[in-house]
């Protein structure tokens, strides 16, 4: 393992790669994507997933290489920044970036906009390093325990992931299983993996292949962000008309995860262990965070009055989930997030299959990929930090001049990798049926990431059941099999219980009803 | 009393889509259709209980039990966030307009030809910048998509139906 790291730190400081007619240090490839997921994180609306959908058909020719540091870093790049409109304008850049409206708004309305801002950064950055080196340690638990999973085991992982996102995700749980389900079948489209029938191509060759990956991830985030933006009433990206001054002491804010050190540290181990779980993303372990943060101190009447604690605690949360969230998408290839899905699909697409593969014999490259993460979320939060009034000011964008050069580049994406105005049509329509689904209440995570794990679901249950037919495989023999399926149960039966036995909600979803 | 919305105007589409796909599946190999006919009745009785929640709120108050949001509170601020942002439908019309311009222009005229067009379009007509201003974002944009797509990444753009055509005479 050691010489893994030391073969991906070579790579990346003492590296060169070609990009076009250009070459360029490897370092310099992190504070690129740094810098393209800063800019799309702040954009309330548009985020590093955006941005890094947009990228892919771009990145087709690139090598691996460059491909991991650029991705893995917009990854990280955004987390940050989407704190900035959170605090300032309580609009969270991101969703995960929520939990931080509570309490860095009102902290920017008391004059204390840099000391929020300077929070945030320094338990964004230092949270981040938390869940990386987790991940690093963790590296050799998962080399063992992958190597340890069957199909039977792949299977049940995949439907564990998908129950989760169902469950969590935005709106209710029966919308998420329906989303689910639907992004499963548009999987099963193409030739059947096994026996090789062509299903769900109403009679065309285009579908001959499945849905696209591309078109779908355009439609989806990027299509649909800028119809939601195009159909809002803000003229500007966070609703501002002007950048007001800012006021209070930045070097305080970055200082004070130290005055609060216990509760960075047990906010960051939660976002860890949330981050590892599949379908488990930002928001969900943000708000815990803060719910823990709120609940555990003993003066908690400052919280959702501009606590600083309200901030450090989301933000050490959201941003060291980073690297647990690479746990199940490096060992196993299930992604637990839209980012995490356009990560491993980048991957995917330069011949990097994640799991097995990667543990074993490309180690290096999930190290280069770890380094990507770091160096981002260290360098989103530096330079966040001296440029923050320059950063500021692009959460005043004119709405009506982001929208129509996003959609030029959506466009040119999905004709980018075929040549195919097929694949441009069906941004349009992923586009459409995103911003419907948006509308509606139906979680697009929920679809997307069924459609991804469409494949790796249907091939793993086959494999399962043949070698269960043949007499080679006995489920009730198999450990990890069984818990898992205990845990999907658990999963989609605990909040059933939950409503069942609380009436008027949880704790926290009292405190945080007063606090509105 | 069942209430006819937006809402489950989306999710009766849903299933009649997914309704479409079990009735295709049902002409394929045993094998090819065993898992997708699984997925697919799961998810068509996902989406008829949808429908019915959709259509008849008062049930949906009282089984209370399918609304995780209660549960995990988290998408509270994002609801409210973007409460603020609900898109009105003369704006989504418009929106989607301009988008569907966009598709038409690119196959007729092609991606190098209609794209300056349609930031010049978009932001004078759209966007109420003035004509010069206007011209210099189309301009430039022109520059960009050259420059970095068909010079750096050496991606050959569509030149349109007109254009090929024009091409072929």
């Amino acid at each position: 393992m050691l010489d893994s790291f030391l073969q991906s730190s070579s790579i990346l400081f003492l590296g060169y790669s070609t990009i076009g007619f250009v070459t360029v240090p490897n370092f310099l490839i992190p504070i690129l994507g740094t810098l393209i997921g800063m800019f799309f994180g702040i954009l309330p609306g548009v985020s590093g997933i955006t941005a890094m959908a947009l990228l892919i058909p771009f990145t087709f020719s690139w090598d691996l290489i460059p491909t991991i540091l650029l991705f893995g870093s917009i990854y990280g790049g955004g987390t940050y920044c989407g704190s900035i409109t959170a605090i300032l304008v309580n609009i969270p850049g991101t969703a995960p970036n929520a939990a931080t409206c509570l309490d860095g708004y009102p902290m920017a309305r008391k004059g204390q906009a840099k000391t929020a801002l300077g929070a945030s950064a320094s338990a964004s950055a230092v949270g981040a390093a938390f869940g990386v080196f987790v991940l690093i340690a963790m590296l050799p638990v998962m080399r063992a325990t992958v190597l340890a999973f069957g199909p039977a085991e792949f299977f049940m992982l995949a439907v564990l992931g998908l129950a989760v996102i169902a469950v969590v995700s935005e709106g209710n749980m029966i919308k998420g299983l329906a989303a689910g389900g639907i992004g499963l079948l548009l999987a099963f489209s193409g030739r059947d993996p096994v026996t090789g029938t062509l299903r769900f191509t109403f009679g065309t060759l285009y579908l001959h292949d499945g849905i696209r990956l591309i078109p779908l991830f355009l439609g989806i985030f990027a299509v649909t962000e800028m119809i939601s933006l195009a159909a809002s009433s803000r003229k500007t990206i966070s609703g501002l008309e002007r950048v007001e001054q800012l006021t209070g002491s930045l070097w305080e804010g970055v200082f004070s995860i130290f005055r609060h050190f216990g509760l960075f540290v047990r906010s960051s181990i939660m976002g860890t262990i949330i981050g590892m779980i599949p379908g488990i993303g930002g928001t969900v372990a943000s708000f815990v965070a803060y719910g823990h943060a709120a609940q555990s101190a003993k003066d908690s009447g400052q919280f959702g009055k501009g606590d600083i604690r309200g901030v450090i605690a989301p933000e050490a949360c959201n941003d060291a989930k980073d690297g647990g969230s690479l746990v199940p998408v490096l060992a196993f290839g299930i992604p637990g997030s839209e980012g995490a899905a356009l990560v491993m699909v980048a991957m995917i697409l330069h011949g990097l299959i994640p799991g097995q593969e990667l543990m074993t014999k490309n180690l290096h490259l999930a190290f280069l990929l770890i380094w990507a993460l770091f160096l981002s979320n260290q360098l989103t939060s530096i330079i966040g930090v001296m440029i923050i009034n320059q950063v500021v000011r692009a959460t005043v964008i004119r709405t009506q001049l982001l929208v129509p050069f996003i959609f030029v580049l959506a466009v040119i994406g999905a004709y980018a990798e075929r040549k195919a105005l097929g694949d441009v049509l069906l941004t349009f329509i992923f586009g459409t049926i995103g911003y419907l689904m948006k509308k509606n209440e139906y979680p697009r995570v929920s679809l997307v990431i069924a459609l991804i794990l469409g494949e790796l679901f249907e091939v793993n249950f086959r494999q399962a059941m043949r070698l269960h037919e043949f007499g080679r495989l006995d489920f009730f023999d198999r450990p990890i099999f069984l818990a898992l399926v205990a845990l999907t149960l658990v999963s989609l039966l605990y909040p059933v219980y939950r409503a069942w036995r609380s009436k008027s909600g949880t704790d926290l979803h009292r405190h945080l009803a007063g606090k509105t | 009393m069942f209430h006819i919305t937006g809402r489950t105007l989306f999710t009766f589409s849903a299933l009649l889509f997914v309704a479409l796909l079990l009735w295709i599946s049902s002409g394929y190999p045993p094998r090819a259709r065993q898992v997708p006919d699984v997925i697919g009745w799961f998810t068509l009785i996902c989406l008829i209980i949808q429908l019915v929640l959709d259509g008849a709120p008062q049930l949906t108050a009282k089984l209370g039990v399918f609304r995780s949001d209660q549960l995990y509170p988290v998408d509270k601020q994002v609801r409210e966030a973007r409460a603020t942002e609900q898109a009105q439908g003369r704006l989504e019309v418009i929106a989607f307009s301009w988008l569907l311009f966009l598709l038409v222009g690119l196959v007729l005229l092609g991606f190098l030809v209609f794209i300056p067009i349609y930031i010049l379009c978009y932001l004078r007509f759209q966007a109420a910048h003035s004509w010069l201003r206007a011209t210099v974002y189309a301009g430039a944009t022109w520059l960009f998509v050259y420059l970095l797509f068909v010079r750096l990444f050496e991606i050959r753009l569509y030149t349109g139906m007109i254009l090929e055509r024009f091409l072929d005479l």
